[in-house]
């Protein structure tokens, strides 16, 4: 049996995030949701499977300070499992002014949610017309960017041309690998955001950054922004897998999320790896085909981060005077 | 290997549902009951060998199943309803709670039932108005005294102990960080147990509040059973089910468990213990049974692997009966003693 796909939809009062839901519940696709709400009754939604959460965030006694829960929906997820032929599929509806990770976190650290369900991608619902003003005043809503996997731009014809460059620009600098959908009344093509597989390592393939992210990290003055790293010459992975625990270890706190994809030392196959806050894994995936180049790429994404020691941390892990990465 | 029927197929009845069986439970009278993920009750009388009789108790998943006070048994449900079934199927409905789950339900002899909703508890006693108490974080798990005078109540950073009487006496907080998931009360009334989010247990000495860890689990505690007259506490979680001693005045302090039903391919999902003998029946994850005399080092397999994990397993009161069922709907009854 497969595991349940998890969607966790993020986003402001007001942003369209009900009307996505509604359209995501009615639409003729023959899947069956269940629906965990954060405030039971306050939303029109239509779906007979809609279940209230609580929002109760936990510390996890396993000596790491920020590794936070849900735990509402540990007890909501085993309660549903209970009549799993109901539903093929659960969403997890979340405001904006929740901190999305302890929900991501849920889903790697609790074994029986983690058995059962797969987190499959975190959406976020923006009012395009609100969200720079929001980027400015709020915390939680760079964290909401930064831990999307897709980003609805909602109500996008309120905006111009140039806003619009400026906001996809801006977004990118927080969150390179976000897609951006542009939208009006979230009138998007559904598949845009189910069955992604965004935190399944498997279907991690490439890892574009976004457009002109590097040259423009800086422009805004971004409380939570990425930091894009690569190596042309491959990793040792010993000194790769010190480095990266060590990083997430001691600044796991302000690194909301890590993606990587790259190429060890002796490995023909890519090695995948993410992590939430200091919660990580890693596999390893396709092969590198003779054509295409070995190149490792990581990404972080979160508050204070120091460009210069990760830097420089990232390039100690390639082998010194290794010769450029042959087609072996 | 031989395809000889098992003991559970020679000896007693076995049946195939259609959904996830979370509870078997006898009641004081030896009337059985499994309740299944469906919203439906089976129910099997004391000494009946035909097919359970079917009733469709809940709406959604039933979430909690416990005897009732004399006979019968308790149910809730995620359609909000607290419900009294007579083994008969006699339905009634103690206490609705639109849009909420009831995740937890108890009795004691004396009368008094509980159930909780989200961060609630209801205490209903034969006469009188239904206590509510508000806890700061949903309620992991509850379960009465032995004397049934207090009631105690697993949550977020720890277990408090609440009579069953009074709304106005001052609970007993026993802290502890973190998430306690159950809570169970020994028999003899000297210590309170709770399992934890972290795959351990903690249990406090009620007289000096002297605290206990017991940890070594490789996944949630989610089954416990005392048997033996109370003396070992039977746990799930790992490999094998550990055995803690509460014979002593200081409980499992300093003591290895007992490790009957060591595995090298499956987890301990279920156990349940007879009442008054030293004899333990554990599930597991692939579905297999066995019975085992842990101090003899004696085992036997009643049901092989198959038909998904143990996830309910319980030892009548009387000690003549097992029964347990599986995440896929199978289930069975089992006389165990003469």
């Amino acid at each position: 049996m497969g595991k349940v796909p998890v969607t966790v939809l993020t986003g402001y009062l007001g942003s369209g995030k009900t009307t996505l839901l509604n359209r995501i519940l009615c639409e003729d696709h023959g899947k069956r949701y269940a629906v965990i709400v954060n405030e039971f009754g306050e939303l029109g939604i239509d779906n007979d499977l809609v279940v209230g959460a609580d929002e109760e965030v936990f510390e996890m006694n396993n000596g790491c300070i920020c590794c936070t829960v849900r735990g509402d929906l540990i007890r909501i997820i085993s309660g549903l499992m209970k009549r799993i032929d109901r539903f093929d599929a659960i969403i997890i509806e979340t405001t904006g002014l929740a901190d999305p990770a302890p929900v991501a976190q849920t889903f790697f650290v609790d074994d029986d949610v983690r058995s059962k369900t797969a987190l499959d991608a975190v959406v976020t619902v923006a009012d395009a017309k609100h969200l720079p003003v929001r980027l400015g005043d709020s915390p939680e809503a760079a964290e909401q960017v930064a831990f999307a996997d897709v980003i609805i731009l909602n109500k996008i014809d309120l905006i111009d041309e140039q806003a619009r460059q400026s906001l996809v620009a801006r977004i990118h600098a927080i969150n390179p690998y976000a897609k951006i959908v542009m939208a009006n009344h979230c009138d998007i093509d559904l598949a845009e955001v189910l069955d992604l597989g965004a935190f399944d390592l498997e279907r991690i393939v490439s890892l574009e950054p976004g457009f002109l992210t590097e040259e423009h990290a800086h422009e805004h003055d971004e409380q939570v922004k990425s930091l894009s790293l690569t190596a042309t010459q491959p990793l040792l992975p010993e000194l790769f897998d010190t480095w990266i625990s060590d990083v997430l270890r001691t600044d796991g706190v302000n690194i909301l999320r890590c993606k990587g994809i790259l190429h060890l030392l002796d490995q023909p196959r890519r090695y995948v790896f993410q992590s939430v806050h200091m919660l990580a894994n890693g596999i390893f995936t396709q092969p590198w085909t003779n054509t295409e180049p070995r190149h490792s790429r990581l990404v972080f994404i979160g508050r204070d981060l120091d460009e210069a020691r990760l830097r420089a941390g990232f390039e100690a892990c390639i082998q010194k005077g290794s010769a450029t990465p042959g087609l072996s | 290997m031989s395809q000889s029927a098992s003991i559970l197929e020679q000896l007693g009845q076995q049946w195939q549902w259609s959904a996830y069986v979370l509870s078997a439970c006898f009641d004081k009278a030896g009337n059985l009951a499994f309740a299944l993920g469906d919203g439906s009750v089976r129910l099997l009388p004391a000494g009946a060998d035909h097919e359970p009789v079917n009733l469709q108790a809940h709406e959604g998943a039933v979430l909690s199943l416990a005897s009732a006070p004399k006979t019968g048994f308790l149910s809730g449900g995620d359609d909000g309803r607290f419900l009294r079934i007579d083994a008969d199927g006699t339905t009634r409905e103690i206490a609705a709670f639109q849009g909420r789950w009831i995740d937890h339900v108890a009795s004691h002899a004396n009368g008094v039932m509980a159930c909780t909703e989200g961060k609630r508890l209801h205490v209903y006693a034969e006469k009188g108005e239904p206590l509510v108490r508000e806890f700061p974080s949903t309620v992991g798990g509850i379960c009465l005294a032995p004397n049934g005078y207090r009631i105690a109540v697993a949550h977020y950073g720890g277990v408090t102990l609440c009579s069953t009487r009074s709304a106005d006496s001052t609970p007993v907080v026993l802290k502890c960080p973190g998430s306690h998931l159950a809570v169970t009360w020994s028999p003899d009334n000297r210590f309170v147990i709770s399992a934890m989010q972290e795959a351990c247990l903690r249990g406090w000495r009620l007289e000096d509040s002297d605290d206990l860890v017991m940890s070594g689990y490789s996944a949630k505690v989610k089954s416990w059973a005392w048997f033996n007259g109370g003396r070992y506490l039977a746990t799930s979680g790992s490999p094998c089910a550990p055995c803690w001693s509460f014979k002593g005045r200081k409980g499992p302090k300093g003591h290895e468990p007992l490790t009957p039903g060591e595995s090298t391919e499956a987890l301990v999902t279920a156990v349940a213990g007879d009442p008054r003998h030293a004899i333990l029946a554990i599930g597991y994850d692939n579905g297999q049974v066995i019975i085992a005399e842990p101090q003899r080092d004696q085992e036997v397999v009643i049901k092989p692997p198959g038909n998904g994990a143990i996830t309910a397993m319980s030892w009548s009161a009387d000690g003549h009966w097992l029964a347990f069922g599986t995440d896929t709907g199978f289930a069975g009854r089992l006389p165990v003693a003469g």
